[in-house]
């Protein structure tokens, strides 16, 4: 039996190993090949399950695989080539010289594929939905199941995503835009990096792994990129994920219920993460750019460094909601400007304002307004008025925690 | 005691490589498990050719892909339900069909 402890291989080696070598061989073979790309991969790792399964797994099984996929490569090449099948990055290979592909496959090599498939997967041809599911496609080595499992869609629709977004890439140049454009095109990834981690965060998921799963893969896809084309955004944006990331495990009990911020248990919060956090937030801090994931990191950070909810700086939070109300004009941050208000003008103020949000058309399907409104009735002694909110918040979720959350608010008004 | 064949039929082709990573771990926690009934295990490339009488020779298995042969394993057990229940607690039960069949004992 085997000589090695299975339990040593790497957490998600094979989904890490399935990005790199999948970046990798559409670098070989260019963009309109991301299908050979896959089943080269798919192929290797069911070699590797077949015997290690039955073996031992190597010394080095990243460096295993990769060997094996670069075997695979280069028969796929010779099949092409005796096809006269085009592919684009022939260059590489001058001369019929398969010998040279050992340079492909270098580490560096690695990386500034994954980044060139980055900028692929959050190309602007391509529908903010499509660029998450390709995104965990290729670069996170998540299957079409686990893709809709995460996104809480169904297998079909993110096949055809997936189809679209593939025919879309196939006339994209695999590259890192130089010039002008990269700004534009930095934007556009850090945004759906940004969407791919609220995707985990905020979901109303039922399974904490996957969503932690998500925000894990977010995170390390923004180091991949800011290691190599370190911004001020960029680190502003990891500021706000470890900062986040941070309370993760605060905001839910045993049983999964919901805990309400002021409740939270502030000893659960990653420390580890928060210091981390905070270095990205200073580093950021570089430079004169005030972007929306400064202000969002700032706010995270404001909370993370209070000792309590009571002790919180919420001049400085409200300060910096109005600064990102400017640059982002989104009433949810109006509607978080009102639930900081309560705790610098009073509850009433609060009430005021979010009363006043009802009106809004798209909030109007927002359960967080209500149960917001809900717990200030609440506090304010309004019995009837809470529970008629928080039966409006009802109306609105699907999700089991909110619900059961919901239903305990309403019990505890009527007692 | 008595060997057994388990003949494991199907594979995990369309499986994620975070599924193929678990049920290597899964696969090898269940041999450990096993420890001394644990005999023999192997798996099958994919090629292969079929012979049939008449010197007629096909290239195969062209069999519907859950029914290909991927490999086997032999278990030592007691009878056939104790090898079926072994079988059973096999992680790759998940993705594939497992046949179990006594393996004919030789007299000494």
């Amino acid at each position: 039996m085997s000589e090695r402890n299975v339990n040593e291989l790497i957490d998600h080696l094979f989904r890490h190993e399935a990005g790199k070598l999948v970046a990798l061989l559409v670098k070989i073979f260019g963009t309109a090949h991301l299908e050979l790309a896959e089943d080269i991969v798919q192929d290797t790792l069911l070699d590797a399950l077949n015997r290690w399964s039955v073996s031992k797994i190597p010394d080095n099984p990243a460096a295993w695989i990769t060997q094996v996929a670069k075997r695979k490569t280069i028969n796929a090449l010779k099949r092409l080539q005796s096809q006269h099948i085009h592919y684009a990055q022939a260059h590489y290979l001058s001369g019929n010289n398969l010998e040279a592909i050992d340079e492909v496959f270098l580490d560096k090599e690695i990386k500034d594929s994954q980044l060139r498939m980055i900028f692929t997967c959050c190309h602007p041809v391509l529908a903010v939905e499509s660029q998450l599911a390709l995104t965990l496609k290729t670069l996170c080595g998540f299957s079409v199941k686990e893709i809709a499992n995460a996104l809480l869609t169904t297998e079909s629709n993110i096949n055809k995503r997936l189809y679209r977004a593939k025919q879309k890439i196939k006339t994209t140049h695999f590259e890192v835009p130089a010039g002008d454009a990269l700004d534009e095109r930095m934007n556009a990834v850090y945004l759906s990096l940004y969407l791919l981690y609220n995707e985990g965060y905020n979901s109303t998921h039922h399974e904490t792994m996957i969503r932690q799963d998500i925000c894990a893969e977010a995170i390390r896809l923004t180091l991949l990129l800011n290691d190599q084309l370190e911004t001020p955004k960029g680190n502003a944006l990891l500021a706000l994920m470890y900062l986040h990331a941070a309370r993760f495990d605060a905001r839910l009990d045993q049983r999964g219920g919901i805990i309400i911020f002021k409740d939270q248990d502030r000893n659960l919060w990653d420390r580890q993460m928060i210091a981390l956090g905070l270095q990205y937030l200073q580093r950021s801090s570089t430079g004169n750019e005030l972007s929306e994931y400064h202000l969002e990191a700032g706010i995270a950070a404001q909370h993370c460094v209070s000792d309590s909810y009571e002790a919180t700086n919420w001049h400085n939070i409200a300060r910096q909601y109005e600064l990102l109300y400017h640059i982002k004009p989104n009433p949810i941050i109006q509607l978080n400007l009102a639930i900081v208000a309560s705790q610098i003008e009073g509850i009433p103020t609060a009430v005021e304002r979010l009363e006043g949000l009802l009106s809004n058309s798209k909030l109007k399907n927002y359960y967080l307004l209500y149960a917001s409104l809900g717990m200030f009735y609440q506090e304010l002694k309004q019995h009837n008025k809470a529970i008629a909110a928080f039966e409006a918040a009802l109306e609105r979720t699907a999700s089991q925690s909110e619900i059961d959350f919901l239903t305990r608010n309403i019990e505890a008004c009527k007692a | 005691m008595k060997d057994y064949l388990l003949i494991i039929k199907g594979g995990m082709n369309d499986a994620s490589p975070e599924e193929m990573q678990q049920a290597m771990h899964d696969y090898m926690s269940w041999a450990q498990e096993l420890g001394d009934q644990y005999i023999d295990g192997q798996r099958l490339e994919k090629e292969g050719k079929l012979l049939e009488g008449d010197n007629v020779m096909t290239d195969g298995p062209f069999l519907e892909p859950k029914e290909i042969i991927a490999g086997y394993i032999i278990v030592k057990a007691n009878d056939l339900d104790e090898a079926a229940t072994i079988a059973k607690g096999c992680s790759l039960m998940e993705h594939c069909q497992i046949e179990v069949r006594p393996i004919l004992a030789l007299p000494n």
